[in-house]
């Protein structure tokens, strides 16, 4: 290690985790974009999954998207972070141990994750799929490379901190925050857990974690790379370093309130939509400043840009980084929003980032460390330029598909005839107009993909070429003196005081009434005017402060910290503490009291039977939330096509919330009676038999596979301690009740000529798709009425056999303001 | 409306408060920006940072010093 002299002392850097980081961030990238392909081609193919239920679209989805963020990007941060971090605070990492044990449970994450989400293990959340013991080995490995980063930054011999070592911290640190609130559950086995948000609260933390996924992994760490390999790639410091502390403070300020534009026209309360929009149009700033941050790094270098294919990748990341986050903003808006959200639209604004951005920012890591890693230069520039042509005609070609495709589909499910009604009321005429622009993103993934493998081949034979080098660094032996100011006395210093006050005051005025705001209003703009008096105009004092907390790393991550926290309190607290308003049971006692509630009281959701809820985990497990929604959005075309626009009490007990973002088939809010048992029967089995143009997988395996009836108990104890409202009874007799009502369901479709077994989980989902939208569904059997033919009743219970049990929610009409009847097909 | 359990919510102030707690911090931001870091020389010692080492790089000669990390 360090072999100290009177003056100087050696470092040697530990670069054998950044290879090893390295090498594997090219194996995953390839198995990410495989992915990709393979799910890409079964949109265009149903037939593309060969028939194996663990190669269907709902389960290789979410695989491919973990691929991408966590081994691809994941390790090529990893890889990025070990090798800067080192260099910038010229020390080796802290603990080798600590950095392996990184390395190898990353791995072991990623292959559980491969072999878990085939098996349809899943807790059915966008980006946060994986089970709960695998969250808690991620939870585990985060600690150990946050412990082993904070150790190195505690030890270093550069008293400075710069830019890109902020971004890695706010990245540490926020991930941590998030992935622990969206991923806490209570398990009902090994393999299965309910999270402990339901409906609202659900929607609202799983998207303040997943656009924060992007923010924080996908974004600030990245930045942060952008400003140490591309300045070093253009032989020349950032363009500006006082535009990075602007850049950087701002983005991790507002990031962290933009989830709320994921909800937009959904039930969410409205001013959480109001202010998830409002920030993301803020955001524009902040990341368009980045973006030419990085481009006018390379002033007066703009020749290497023809020469040279590592800054070309750079280039064109940073530029696919501006185009995404106008986009995004963009997207954001609400009326924009209105037309683009369930669409392929979001699809290619995601690639945007995530093949423009993050993937070719990676590759030009990647072409600049090899080389560096094993001392040798590039095997070929003129095959990384190739693979640099190859990718960027391919995102190309996947991006403008997507607008193509998104914006038809917005247009097409919007679109009213002179009377008013849908102009084009089956759901499928719009898939079959997508399938040409679907053909064309296969073909461009697959040009995608054959560009990595052309540098997987540029940079083996690079490595093979050199071999692993070491590399050290004099620093003085004795560590640079630290500030005289403690952490504490920083936190208490002057400016920090001054704001404290600021915010406490501000609270106050939130909180005060109309008589005593004025006042509260005007001490805070005497305390801000004397802020500025006391620090704001000796700049030397404002300056010298900011460096101390600059070069205090404790108290510059707990700043940070407070800075993400600030958002997400904000925002979730208050919609948790309101959605609590929302009774969960209406009496009539309470309409009295409140006649209000008895036009609530007919939404308010009732709990699931055992067999539906059966059915709703086998949903999850399959991952349909890819394709379907739940959530009729209040516009009059979504109104004529689906039903009652959905309301926040209908999905309060739902435990993951399943609103869905993206409908590449319809929307299911309202499904519950639309058709009957043997037209789910038969459309599970084969969608093409009741949906010709249908590119849904087929579920013939829900016909042998069997639900465990007595697992069901324990399910239900989870959710009445989440707060659902089943009695004792209800877990008493749950095994009494499934097999009730499975015999009804069975018995209606043996009446078609059609058996299968009760306990299949065939029956458990056509329970739970009759129940969507609908209130309780009869359990116990009484003579069945018979059904006159296999045809689409649309509106119309579609069990046959009785009464719905008593329950004020009724059956919202399908097409309760239209004269005409919409089909939605599938 | 579909909103109206919230719009009675007294919890409806912390957007509120949201708001002017972004709008100071962002001021707050670009007060040290433009009022505190003015030193040039401070400014180009933390830009450099990247560039401020030599390395030295152990490993079989495979290609001269000169030439690692150099494009073909």
């Amino acid at each position: 290690m360090d072999t100290t002299n009177t003056q100087m002392k050696t470092v040697v850097y530990d670069d054998a985790v950044v290879r090893a980081f390295s090498i594997v961030t090219v194996l995953w990238g390839v198995v990410a974009f495989l992915l990709g392909v393979i799910v890409a081609a079964q949109l265009s193919f149903w037939q593309a999954n060969f028939g194996l239920e663990w190669l269907s679209f709902g389960r290789l989805r979410p695989l491919h998207t973990n691929a991408a963020i966590f081994a691809f990007v994941g390790n090529g941060i990893f890889a990025g972070i070990y090798y800067s971090s080192q260099r910038l605070l010229k020390t080796r990492m802290a603990n080798d141990m600590l950095s392996w044990a990184h390395f190898w449970g990353w791995q072991i994450i990623i292959v559980c994750a491969a072999l878990s989400y085939p098996l349809g293990l899943t807790q059915g959340k966008e980006y946060a799929e994986l089970i709960w013991p695998i969250d808690l080995m991620v939870v585990v490995v985060w600690v150990i490379f946050g412990a082993n980063f904070f150790w190195t930054l505690a030890k270093r011999n550069e008293k400075n901190l710069y830019v890109a070592i902020w971004f890695y911290i706010s990245c540490i640190v926020t991930i941590a925050v998030l992935y622990i609130v969206n991923n806490l559950a209570l398990p009902t086995s090994l393999t299965h857990s309910y999270p402990i948000f339901g409906g609202v609260q659900d929607a609202l933390v799983q998207w303040w974690y997943g656009h924060n996924a992007v923010a924080f992994f996908l974004t600030t760490p990245p930045l942060g790379l952008m400003y140490y390999f591309m300045v070093k790639a253009a032989d020349r410091p950032v363009y500006s370093y006082r535009l990075s502390v602007v850049h950087f403070w701002s983005l991790v300020f507002l990031y962290i309130w933009a989830g709320p534009h994921h909800l937009l026209y959904t039930a969410l309360p409205d001013w959480a939509q109001t202010l998830g929009m409002l920030f993301s149009i803020m955001l524009w700033a902040p990341s368009w400043g980045g973006m030419l941050n990085g481009l006018l790094t390379l002033r007066g270098a703009w020749d290497k840009l023809r020469t040279d294919p590592v800054i070309k990748f750079f280039v064109v990341a940073v530029t696919f980084y501006g185009m995404a986050t106008f986009e995004g903003p963009l997207l954001s808006i609400k009326s924009v929003n209105a037309l683009g959200h369930y669409t392929d639209w979001i699809i290619g604004h995601v690639h945007g980032g995530a093949l423009g951005w993050n993937a070719f920012l990676t590759f030009g890591l990647l072409y600049w460390l090899f080389p560096r890693l094993w001392g040798t230069k590039l095997y070929s520039t003129k095959m990384a330029e190739l693979h640099f042509w190859i990718g960027t005609i391919g995102i190309l070609m996947y991006v403008v598909s997507m607008w193509v495709s998104g914006v038809s589909q917005g247009l097409f499910w919007r679109a009213l005839d002179a009377e008013g009604f849908l102009k084009y009321p089956d759901f499928i005429e719009g898939l079959s107009n997508s399938i040409p622009m679907y053909h064309t993103r296969l073909l461009g993934g697959v040009l995608f993909l054959g560009g990595s493998l052309l540098m997987v081949w540029n940079l083996v034979m690079t490595a093979r070429a050199g071999k692993p080098v070491t590399v050290s660094v004099q620093v003085p032996a004795q560590r640079p003196a630290g500030d005289k100011a403690s952490a504490w006395q920083l936190l208490t210093s002057a400016p920090m005081l001054f704001m404290i006050g600021l915010i406490l005051l501000a609270v106050w005025f939130g909180a005060a009434g109309s008589m005593l705001s004025p006042v509260i209003l005007a001490l805070l703009i005497v305390l801000g005017i004397a802020m500025i008096i006391s620090y704001g105009v000796h700049q030397k004092r404002w300056g010298h402060w900011y460096g101390l907390i600059e070069r205090n790393a404790l108290v510059f991550t707990l700043l940070a910290l407070f800075a993400i926290l600030v958002g997400g309190a904000v925002e979730i607290i208050p919609t948790v503490m309101a959605s609590k308003d929302v009774p969960l049971q209406i009496t009539d006692k309470m309409i009295a009291a409140d006649p209000l509630l008895a036009e609530k009281a007919k939404w308010v959701q009732k709990p699931y039977s055992p067999l539906e809820l059966a059915g709703r985990d086998i949903f999850v497990s399959e991952g349909c939330y890819n394709c379907h929604s739940q959530m009729i959005r209040p516009f009059r075309h979504e109104v004529l096509r689906y039903g009652e626009y959905s309301r926040l009490e209908e999905s309060l007990l739902d435990h993951p919330f399943q609103w869905g973002s993206k409908r590449t088939g319809p929307d299911l809010a309202r499904e519950g009676g639309k058709y009957d048992n043997l037209w789910h029967y038969m459309h599970l089995n084969n969608p093409r038999s009741t949906s010709p143009a249908s590119n849904m997988p087929a579920y013939a395996h829900f016909k042998r596979k069997t639900v465990n009836v007595s697992a069901l108990q324990k399910h239900l104890a989870v959710q009445k301690t989440l707060g659902v409202p089943y009695t004792d009874q209800d877990l008493a007799l749950a095994g009494q009740r499934y097999a009730s009502q499975a015999k009804l369901i069975a018995d209606d479709l043996a009446a078609k000529s059609v058996t299968v077994a009760p306990n299949s989980q065939m029956v458990a989902m056509i329970a739970y798709l009759q129940r969507l939208g609908r209130g309780p569904q009869p359990v116990v059997p009484v003579v069945a009425a018979p059904t006159p033919a296999v045809q689409a009743v649309p509106a119309t219970p579609a069990t046959t056999t009785t009464t719905p049990a008593a329950t004020p929610v009724t059956a919202a009409p399908a097409t309760a303001t239209a004269a005409k009847p919409a089909p939605t097909g599938h | 409306m579909f909103q109206e359990f919230f719009s009675r919510s007294s919890h409806l102030i912390w957007p509120v408060l949201g708001l002017l707690l972004s709008v100071a911090f962002f001021i707050g931001v670009l007060a040290y920006v433009f009022l505190g870091l003015r030193d040039r020389g401070h400014i180009s010692q933390l830009a450099a940072l990247p560039f401020d080492t030599e390395e030295t790089i152990e490993g079989p000669a495979v290609v001269k010093a000169g030439q690692i990390g150099r494009a073909s």
